[in-house]
C-alpha cells in the first residue's frame, strides 16, 4: 500500500535532537494515534511535518516526494493540520472561517464536510461564541475542506469532555476510512486513543519512540508513564 | 436548497447593501458637485462665467475627497488586519505623523509646499514609521505593545515636528500649518489625474492580498499552513497600505480617524469579516465619508472628521464590550 507519510530515520529538535532517530509511515484509511507526555515533541512534530522547524537527520516523504523539495504551496494542498490553539478573533463567522480553507470554489465538498462535521446549524454565529465542542468540529471543517489525504490533529481533544472525544474519535474514524485519509492525531485522552486508533505512535521521555499496533505497544511497556489499569 | 443557492442567498443582502450605499454615494457626489461648500447654486454654476468653480474647485474637491477617503479607508482595513488589532490605522500606527514630519522639514529647508513637492518626503515619513513600528512589533505579543509603539513614534515625530516649526522661518511655518489642518479643498486640477493613479495603483497590491488578510488575523502559522507566504504578502499589503495613508497626505495633510473607523463601519454594516467584501466597501464608505465631510470643506477637517469619527470609535468599543459578557 502507498505512505501517504514516511519519516526514515529522522531526528529534529531547536538546538539538539528531541528524540533517536525513527521510522514511522501513515497508510490511508487508518487513525493513528500520538501519544506522549508534555513536552517530548509531539506539537514539534507535527509542526514538522507540515513544514515548520528542521529536520537534523533524516529525511520525510510525503508520498513518493521529499520534504526537502516541497515549497509551502506544495505542502498546502498534500497535508493539512487543525490547531486546536488558534488564536480566534472577535467577530470572524463560521461561514467565513470554514470558507477560508477553499481554495476553489467546490460547494460539493462544502456541502459534505458540513454534514460530515454537524456545523450546519451554526454557520451564522460568531466562532468565539462556540462552545468548545461545537468550535473543534468547525476547526475540523475548515481543514477538511483543504482537501487533503494527510490530516493531521495537534491535540484537538484538549477542551474536551469525555463524550465529546470520543464522538470526535469517532467522527475522524469514519473519515479516515471513507475518505481514505491518513489522519494522525496527538492526544493526552489515552484510554480513548487505545479503543479508537488504529495505530500508535509514543514518544517517551528518554528519546525512545514506539511504534505498532495498540496491543504491542501496550505489551512493550512504552505507556508505562500513563499508569494505566 | 442545495449549499450554493444558501450561499448565493445570504450574499444577497450584502449586494443590495452595497448597490444602495453605491446609490448614496453617487447622491453625495451630486450633492457635492450641485451645492458644494460655497454659495454658488447650481443654476449659476452653469452659466458660463461661472463653470470655472465647477472644473477648478468642485471636481477636484469631489475627487480629492473619493480619492482621499478611500485610500486611507483601505489603508486603515490592511493595517488592522495585518496587526490583527482594530484600533490600528494610519494615524495610530503613526504613519501620518511620520509623513507630517517629513513635510515639515521640507518646509523648513525653504522649499515651498505644494503637493508634489512634498509627496516624496511624506511618503519616506511615512514608511520609516511603518517600519519601525513593525519592528517593534515582533517583540511585543499582545494587542497594545503595537499601539504603544505607534503612538509614541507618532508623539516623537510630534514633538521634532513642533521642534522643526519652533527654529523655522515665519513664512515656512504659515504653510506647514494650513497643510497641518488637512482639507480636501487644496487639490488642483493638474495634480487630479496623480492624485487618484497614486491611490489605483496603491489599492491594486491589496486587492491581490485579500486572501492573505482574511488569513492574517489568526496569526503567521495559520497563512502558512494555507500555502501563502507570509513574509512576502505581508510586506506587500503594508507598504501598499503606507504608501496609500502617506500619498493621502502629502495632498490632503494628516486627517485623523476615517482610516481607523471606515473599517469597523463597513464590518458593522456588512457582518462580515471577508476582505472581499470589506475592501471594496470600506473604499466606497470612506470615499462617502470625505464627500460628507467636504461639504462642509470651509470647517477644519480634522475637527469634522473627529466628530464624526469619535462616536464610531465608541460605538465599536461598547459593542464589542457588550459581546465579551455573554
Amino acid at each position: 500500500m502507498n505512505k501517504l507519510l514516511d519519516v526514515r530515520s529522522c531526528q529534529f529538535g531547536f538546538k539538539q535532537a528531541l528524540l533517536l532517530p525513527f521510522n514511522f509511515s501513515l497508510y490511508p484509511g487508518e487513525v493513528v494515534a500520538l501519544l506522549g507526555e508534555n513536552g517530548v515533541g509531539k506539537s514539534t512534530f507535527l509542526r514538522l511535518c507540515v513544514g515548520y522547524e528542521k529536520i537534523i537527520s533524516g529525511e520525510i516523504f510525503y508520498g513518493k516526494e521529499n520534504r526537502e523539495n516541497l515549497s509551502v504551496r506544495d505542502l498546502f494542498q498534500k497535508v493539512s493540520l487543525v490547531r486546536s490553539n488558534l488564536s480566534i478573533p472577535d467577530r470572524i463567522l463560521v461561514r467565513d472561517f470554514v470558507m477560508l480553507g477553499m481554495q476553489k470554489k467546490n460547494f460539493e465538498l462544502l456541502e459534505k464536510v458540513m454534514k460530515e462535521t454537524k456545523i450546519q446549524n451554526f454557520l451564522d454565529r460568531t466562532l468565539i461564541s462556540l462552545s468548545d465542542g461545537e468550535r473543534s468540529r468547525v476547526l475540523l471543517a475548515e481543514a477538511l475542506i483543504r482537501n487533503t489525504s494527510l490530516l493531521l490533529l495537534d491535540e484537538p481533544t484538549a477542551f474536551l469532555d469525555v463524550p465529546r472525544s470520543i464522538d470526535l474519535f469517532k467522527l475522524l474514524k469514519s473519515i479516515a476510512v471513507n475518505e481514505n485519509k491518513g489522519i494522525l492525531i496527538s492526544t493526552h485522552q489515552v484510554e480513548h486513543a487505545l479503543k479508537y486508533a488504529d495505530r500508535l505512535l509514543v514518544f517517551l521521555r528518554n528519546g525512545q519512540v514506539v511504534s505498532g499496533l495498540v496491543e504491542d505497544v501496550l505489551k512493550s511497556g512504552a505507556l508505562s508513564w500513563a499508569e494505566l489499569d | 436548497m442545495t449549499l450554493y443557492e444558501k450561499h448565493l442567498k445570504q450574499m444577497l443582502p450584502i449586494f443590495i447593501r452595497m448597490i444602495l450605499l453605491f446609490l448614496f454615494f453617487l447622491f453625495i457626489i451630486f450633492l457635492v458637485l450641485s451645492k458644494g461648500p460655497d454659495s454658488f447654486s447650481f443654476a449659476e454654476l452653469l452659466k458660463n462665467e461661472n463653470q470655472d468653480i465647477l472644473w477648478n474647485f468642485r471636481l477636484p474637491l469631489v475627487v480629492s475627497a473619493v480619492f482621499g477617503g478611500m485610500g486611507l479607508s483601505v489603508a486603515g482595513l490592511v493595517m488592522q488586519s495585518v496587526f490583527k488589532n482594530p484600533l490600528a490605522g494610519p494615524f495610530v500606527l503613526g504613519v501620518s505623523s511620520g509623513a507630517s514630519l517629513g513635510v515639515a522639514l521640507v518646509g523648513v529647508a525653504g522649499i515651498a509646499i505644494t503637493s508634489l513637492n512634498i509627496l516624496p518626503a511624506a511618503l519616506m515619513g511615512g514608511f520609516c514609521t511603518v517600519f519601525i513600528v513593525f519592528l517593534c512589533s515582533r517583540f511585543f505579543i499582545g494587542k497594545a505593545g503595537i499601539l504603544i509603539v505607534g503612538l509614541m513614534i507618532g508623539y516623537f515625530a510630534d514633538a521634532i515636528v513642533s521642534l522643526v516649526l519652533f527654529f523655522g522661518e515665519a513664512n515656512a511655518l504659515r504653510g506647514f500649518i494650513t497643510w497641518g489642518m488637512g482639507s480636501f479643498s487644496r487639490l488642483s486640477i493638474d495634480n487630479v489625474p496623480y492624485f487618484s493613479l497614486a491611490i489605483l495603483i496603491g489599492c491594486l497590491p491589496i486587492c491581490f492580498s485579500i486572501r492573505y488578510l482574511n488569513l492574517a488575523p489568526f496569526g503567521d502559522d495559520f497563512v502558512k499552513d494555507h500555502g501563502l507566504s507570509v513574509k512576502f504578502f505581508r510586506w506587500l499589503s503594508l507598504l501598499s497600505a503606507s504608501f496609500l495613508a502617506s500619498v493621502v497626505t502629502a495632498f490632503c495633510g494628516p486627517i485623523a480617524f476615517l482610516g481607523l473607523a471606515v473599517p469597523h463601519l463597513a464590518y458593522g454594516i456588512f457582518k462580515t469579516t471577508n476582505h472581499a467584501v470589506l475592501l471594496p466597501t470600506s473604499a466606497l464608505l470612506g470615499a462617502t465619508l470625505a464627500l460628507l465631510a467636504s461639504l462642509f470643506s470651509y470647517l477644519p477637517l480634522q475637527a469634522i472628521m473627529s466628530v464624526i469619527g469619535v462616536p464610531v470609535i465608541l460605538w465599536v468599543l461598547l459593542s464589542s464590550r457588550g459581546k465579551n459578557r455573554e
